[in-house]
Order: C-alpha cells, then structure tokens, then sequence
C-alpha cells in the first residue's frame, strides 16, 4: 500500500510516496523534520521510492530522473536534494538562499556559504552544543526577514564523517552513504526546530580550511551584502531579484565571517558567544 | 579607449551599503562592490562622458594622484566592462 506525505512551502506543494514499508521508514526519517503531513492522495510535484535497503529506486516524476541507489545515506541525500531543488526553482514569494539555519527559541542563526564552506559540519556542531535545528541547506526567508528551512537530516560527505564522529550521542541512527551520510539530528542529542517562522538575529558566513586559525570578525554591510547574494538562489523568481530587500536584511542583521580549521579551534565559549549574540 | 562612451547597463540594481556601493546585475547574477573611486567613475559613466572626459573629471578631483589616474580609470572601465554592467555607446 502506498504511503503519501506531503511538503508544503511557500505555496510549493510536493508529495513523498513510499511504495513499500521499507521505503516508508526511510522516508519517515528523512521528512521528520520536514513538518510534512500524511495525505490520502498526491498533489503538486511527485517523488517515488520504492525498494529496500538492497536496491533503493527513487524517482521524480517532474524531471523523469530515476535512480537506483544501494546505500540507504545516499538514498535519503538524493530524496531530500530533489524536495531542495524543486522549492528552491519554483518559489517566487519568499527568498531562498543556499544556507544552513540553528536557533534559540525564535531566534534564528543563519549561515549562507557554498559548498565545501563546512556549513553543514558547522551546522552538526551548533546541534551538537545545543541549537535547535533549521536546515542545512536551504533556507526561506521573508521580506520582513522571519526564517523558515528544510529541516532535512544534516548531510555530510562521506569522507567528512570522521570530523564529527565525535560529536555522536547515537551514532548507530545516522545512515551512511557513498556520497553523503544522513545525520539525523535526534543522533546529536539535538532537536528540529518546531516552529515554522523564526526571526532573523545573526548571519555567520563560515570558512573552513584545515590548519586555520580560529577568527571572527563582524563585516560591514557591503562584504555582507556581496556574500548574502553570492548564496541567492532563486532571485530570477523575486521582484527586483530580491536585491533591495536582501540589503534591508543585512542592514538589520549583524553579520560576521568565521574561518575555523576544525571543531578544536574554536575557543570554548564560543556556543555561548554565540548564544549571547543571538539574545542580543 | 580614452575616446569610448559607455553607459550603465540599464537593469543594474544599486544600492548605497552605509556609503559603499554594491552593484548587483541581474543578468548574471553577480554582485560587485564599488569602493570609493569605481563608484565615482561609475555615476560618470552616463553615456555622455567619453573615458578621457572622466579621466579629465577625476583629475580635477584627485590633482595629486593625477599621474596614476589614466591608468586606474582605464582599468575600472575595463573590468566593469567585463563584467556586463557597461555598455559601449560609441
């Protein structure tokens, strides 16, 4: 029997059906955080998986890719990476940004950077050291800069895993994959945000490189300003490509860069300065 | 080059970031940050004013650094060129 759940955001409907019970408990993990909700019948774009942890099949009926995965990790990274693509393409009312979002409460951290930046390691820490979960990927945010993610398992590569092994209070509920390995949060001791609107506070744009020394350093509104848009992923959809109001954010936000060569160069206060600043 | 017009491309978005500019061409999606003498060059940059006008302009301004300033003008004009935010008129 099949199993539908379906996603909702920002007027972008998709629905998740899970032709077999093997697929619906993957699947299961990898919407948790999703806030999606069972339905009777599908609406809006459609993805399919089916299989079981030999063979996983997983298909997105809007752009006929089919794929056929054998590692559950990288069936839950291709799963979610599709919910990401197809939000990020259609909305046209909120602005999408490729970034990764934690918070306290209402108050929302986000942290734009392209891949390889060490966003989602980052991200695995902040969980780690306490901060409610957003995304780790994808994030919508309005012109009145309230903050909504895809609370997908963090995704980290598969040769990234060992960087934040140590970080695992349940490693034997993360998933590995070939290309990435699905973190869920509940692995970290951590939690999801459950709220569905949060209120920008603070953005970090964060740097990894191995052997780099720890700094932090508030940046002014232009070097914001050039990032923040650099991370701008659908503003062809956006009235006046989201440009104006992504600059009222940044003039609103404090913003800081970060360059980090790994979780033991960070000084010991740091979640707390962090938390500090997002009480601010 | 000295005796090009240029102008700015009409779809670039500007904005004034506590008294820097950023400049933000929705064409390619790239955002440029202008300090103080690209952004002087760039509000000269009217389709009017030929680049040795604006040299003449700028040195006015700068009479001490006006052995440099040919050179530096050429090359902002060039690189905002580059980047799609200009266009030649003439």
């Amino acid at each position: 029997m099949m199993t539908r759940w379906l996603i909702d955001r920002a007027n972008t409907t998709i629905t998740v059906r899970a032709k077999s019970d093997a697929a619906q408990q993957v699947v299961e993990v990898a919407l948790r955080g999703m806030r999606g909700i069972r339905v009777g019948s599908a609406q809006g774009i459609k993805l399919t998986v089916d299989g079981n942890e030999e063979e996983w099949r997983l298909r997105d009926h809007a752009t006929n890719v089919r794929r056929k995965l054998s590692n559950t990790g990288d069936l839950i990274y291709h799963l979610t990476d599709r919910i990401v693509f197809h939000i990020a393409d259609s909305v046209s009312v909120k602005h999408c940004l490729h970034a990764a979002s934690v918070c306290l409460g209402e108050n929302a951290l986000m942290i734009p950077a392209n891949s390889g930046a060490g966003k989602s390691s980052f991200t695995t820490w902040l969980v780690a050291n306490g901060f409610d979960y957003i995304s780790d990927e994808l994030i919508l945010i309005d012109d009145e800069q309230k903050v909504d993610g895809l609370a997908r398992p963090i995704q980290i590569k598969a040769n990234g895993i060992e960087a934040i092994q140590h970080l695992l209070k349940s490693p034997d509920e993360i998933y590995l994959g070939k290309l990435a390995n699905a973190i869920p949060v509940s692995s970290l001791g951590g939690a999801a945000s459950e709220l569905s609107e949060h209120n920008l506070k603070l953005i970090i744009f964060p740097q990894y490189k191995k052997g780099t020394e720890f700094s932090f350093n508030k940046l002014s509104s232009a070097e914001a300003g050039m990032r923040l848009m650099a991370n701008h992923v659908n503003a062809r959809n956006l009235e006046g490509h989201g440009f104006q109001a992504m600059m009222k954010t940044i003039r609103e936000t404090q913003c800081y860069a970060l360059e980090y060569g790994g979780f033991n160069k960070l000084p010991l206060d740091f979640a707390e300065t962090l938390s500090a600043l997002l009480s601010d | 080059m000295n005796s090009s017009i240029y102008k700015q491309v009409e779809e670039c978005l500007l904005e004034d970031m506590d008294g820097e500019l950023l400049l933000y061409n929705p064409a390619t999606a790239v955002t440029l940050h202008l300090n103080g003498p690209s952004a002087i060059i760039w509000k000269l940059l009217d389709g009017q004013r030929s680049v040795a006008d604006i040299i003449d302009v700028v040195k006015e301004a700068y009479p001490e650094q006006s052995e440099q300033i040919d050179d530096d003008v050429s090359d902002v004009v060039k690189d905002l060129h580059e980047r799609q935010v200009l266009e030649l008129v003439e």
